[in-house]
């Protein structure tokens, strides 16, 4: 009879209870396939920074041919309707209470001197960034009277037609894996000394790294399920490019969640009670997306926050997926976010072997 | 069978010399020494928060000691930690196994967990189902079944793989008595197999069941020895029983009397402890008087001999003055 090491016994015996209790319990089933669903479906068609529709004021002292042409030009987008107001006061009125986004003002002068006014409600910021340049180049054109002696063709490349969908659904994939993945690591272990079976697994001969890796690789399991559920959906529910490699997508996930359940690890042998795992799981989770270049760009952030995102496994690996998607570059391409990624996990999972006893 | 073991010359297979812990500056376990030999049950009392559960701890491995050393069945517990819990059963306060999983899954993942063979694994099971009387309930979710039954599939996964010392943590509390006695019974089986026990309980019944006691109290072991020998010391405090309907109301007007240490109520009787020195034949006597005067029946007021309780209760009011 083949000689089965003990160690890989015990190793067998901890992996079978653990997807035994993973598989039985229906809310674990939904935490692993619902939650990835629901964030596609949000980021993939609420969230967006594009305005596809805006009410704009208009206020037009001067009601000529050229201004009605000018309106004409800023209807014929799509992507606004004009109210009319006759006083400025009665626009900006409309605008505090929000009814409309932007105000266009064309004085009484405006046949012998062309000026414009465009006012944007800052009160959200990138919203009155796309309106005003919008409307800028929409009027700009259209007051043209001869070809311009310069002409400028754009090209956006990667992405043509700036979707935000393709710049969001990617980095979808990376969030919900890691808030899936460290929230499981951090209850699984935290749930075991709950129920106080931990304590009578220590009391076995199993090894610490033995009962490590029984817990971890069920989680990583269901970390590269959620990234293939996703990666099923984006593509073929979304219609978003997969131009890379998969093969390097699947080291660098692997990676990735050996520095999440670093995390997750980390996080249990700080706390005593699943509730204040949870908490703490969100507290981790929050700066960790928000200083990670998913909805904010790093290159923006002062510089003493950039330097933290060093620490941050989440930035190295949105750079991995969003190129998967869309760039299409190979495995040697991503030598420093393997290294890193594989760094934090190797350091954050010392560190909570270090602390557990 | 204890005593023979011992009368026969068989080593300790539990051996915890000068064992010490602290947590900061409290003291939980003030340097004690345990043994116990194959086959002997021995019970460790004490109230709570007097370092039982803590030494059970150390004992297991579950807890370094802050000082002192460990040997179980010949293996030094403090250097070689998981060699010498490969020779150990624990079966803790609560239960802790799987309640989703079914009494054969959990006992299949427990001899899994100590690396037992496949084929030795369906042997042990098949032992302990049939053993503990679950076989019948081998397929039932652990979860569901009654608290008597969930304490035998506890004690049946510590005994997979054949553990030379079990360490049962007040296994018996929250179960009925018919359960209780019970377990106790699957006990002597297993000493009388040559295995050592180590046995925590509040229960004063179950500690006369035991071969050997030591009484517990901050963190010292402050007597030792099997309860004859407990029952025999001299009593400093001498015990009264008054039985009669009217006990009840004796125990108002007895309250006053300054011999009267404590009156310990029961159904149907009284048991009072005496003040050092008092007669209690003569005490007994004005009793019978008195309630004669007030109209209560007594129909009996005699000293009688301590029992277990009585001697604990005397050995931590000395520890306390002292």
């Amino acid at each position: 009879m083949m000689r089965v090491p003990v160690g890989l016994r015990r190793l067998h015996a901890l992996l079978r209870k653990e997807f035994m209790l993973l598989l039985r319990d229906p809310r674990m089933r939904f935490f692993v396939v619902i939650p990835p669903i629901i964030q596609l479906v949000i980021f993939g068609f609420a969230a967006t920074y594009d305005v596809r529709f805006a009410a704009i004021g208009l206020v037009d002292h001067a009601d000529t041919v050229q201004t009605r042409d000018l309106r004409a030009a800023i209807t014929g987008t799509t992507h606004y309707r004009l109210e009319r107001y006759t006083a400025m006061a009665a626009a900006e009125q409309a605008m505090a209470v929000g009814e409309i986004r932007g105000i266009v003002v064309f004085p009484p002068d405006f046949v012998r001197q062309p000026r414009i006014q465009i006012v944007v409600d800052g009160s959200d910021s990138n919203s009155a960034q796309v309106i005003l340049g919008q409307l800028a180049r929409t009027l700009q054109q259209a007051a043209a009277r001869e070809p311009p002696r310069i002409s400028l063709a754009f090209r956006n490349w990667f992405n043509p037609n700036l979707e935000d969908r393709w710049y969001f659904v990617p980095g979808v994939m990376a969030t919900v894996v890691l808030i899936a993945t460290v929230s499981l690591t951090a209850m699984g272990v935290v749930r075991e000394r709950e129920l106080g079976t931990l304590e009578r697994l220590m009391v076995t001969p199993l090894g610490r790294l033995e009962f490590v890796a029984g817990k971890l690789l069920p989680v990583a399991a269901i970390g590269l399920f959620d990234v293939a559920l996703i990666l099923v959906i984006a593509i073929f529910g979304f219609d978003i490019p997969f131009r890379g490699s998969f093969l390097a997508l699947f080291v660098g996930t692997s990676l990735y969640l050996l520095s999440a359940l670093g995390i997750g690890l980390l996080i249990s042998s700080y706390v005593g009670t699943q509730q204040q795992a949870m908490l703490l799981v969100f507290f981790a989770i929050m700066p960790l997306v928000i200083l990670s270049g998913f909805a904010f760009p790093i290159a923006n952030m002062p510089e003493p926050v950039q330097w933290a995102t060093w620490l941050n496994p989440l930035r190295y690996y949105l750079v991995i997926v969003r190129d998967a998607f869309l760039k299409g570059s190979g495995l040697l391409d991503y030598g420093f976010e393997f290294l890193m990624m594989g760094v934090l996990g190797l350091v954050s999972m010392g560190l909570s072997m270090l602390r557990v006893r | 069978m204890a005593e023979a073991a011992r009368e026969s010359g068989q080593a300790p297979v539990i051996t915890a010399t000068d064992l010490f812990r602290r947590f900061g500056d409290f003291v939980a376990v003030d340097h004690i020494h345990v043994t116990v030999a194959p086959g002997e049950v021995f019970g460790l009392l004490g109230a709570n928060g007097a370092g039982k559960t803590t030494t059970i701890r150390m004992l297991c491995g579950l807890l370094p000691p802050s000082g002192g050393a460990i040997e179980l069945a010949g293996v030094d517990m403090v250097r070689h930690p998981r060699r010498a819990r490969a020779r150990l059963g624990y079966v803790t306060q609560h239960f802790a196994l799987y309640g989703e999983l079914s009494v054969r899954e959990n006992l299949e993942m427990q001899a899994g967990l100590y690396g037992l063979p496949p084929g030795r694994a369906r042997e042990r099971i098949g032992w302990a189902l049939a053993h503990l009387s679950l076989s019948r309930l081998a397929g039932e979710k652990a979860r569901s079944l009654p608290l008597g039954y969930r304490r035998r599939l506890d004690l049946a996964a510590a005994l997979l793989h054949e553990p030379r010392i079990l360490f049962l943590d007040e296994p018996t509390s929250g179960v009925d008595p018919l359960a209780r006695q019970q377990f106790w019974e699957l006990i002597y089986e297993l000493a009388e197999a040559g295995i050592a026990i180590l046995v925590t309980t509040h229960y004063m019944d179950e500690a006369t069941y035991c071969d050997r006691l030591a009484l517990m109290h901050a963190g010292r072991i402050i007597a030792e020895g099997s309860p004859d020998d407990l029952l025999a010391r001299p009593l400093p405090t001498p015990l009264l029983e008054v039985r009669g309907e009217g006990c009840a109301a004796c125990s108002r007007w007895l309250a006053g009397w300054p011999e009267v240490l404590e009156i310990i109520p029961h159904a149907g009787y009284l048991r009072l402890r005496l003040q050092p020195g008092t007669d209690p034949a003569a005490l007994a006597a004005r009793l019978r008087e008195e309630a004669v005067r007030r109209g209560q029946r007594v129909d009996a007021a005699e000293p009688v001999p301590p029992d277990l309780e009585d001697v604990f209760v005397t050995l931590l009011e000395e520890d306390s003055a002292s």
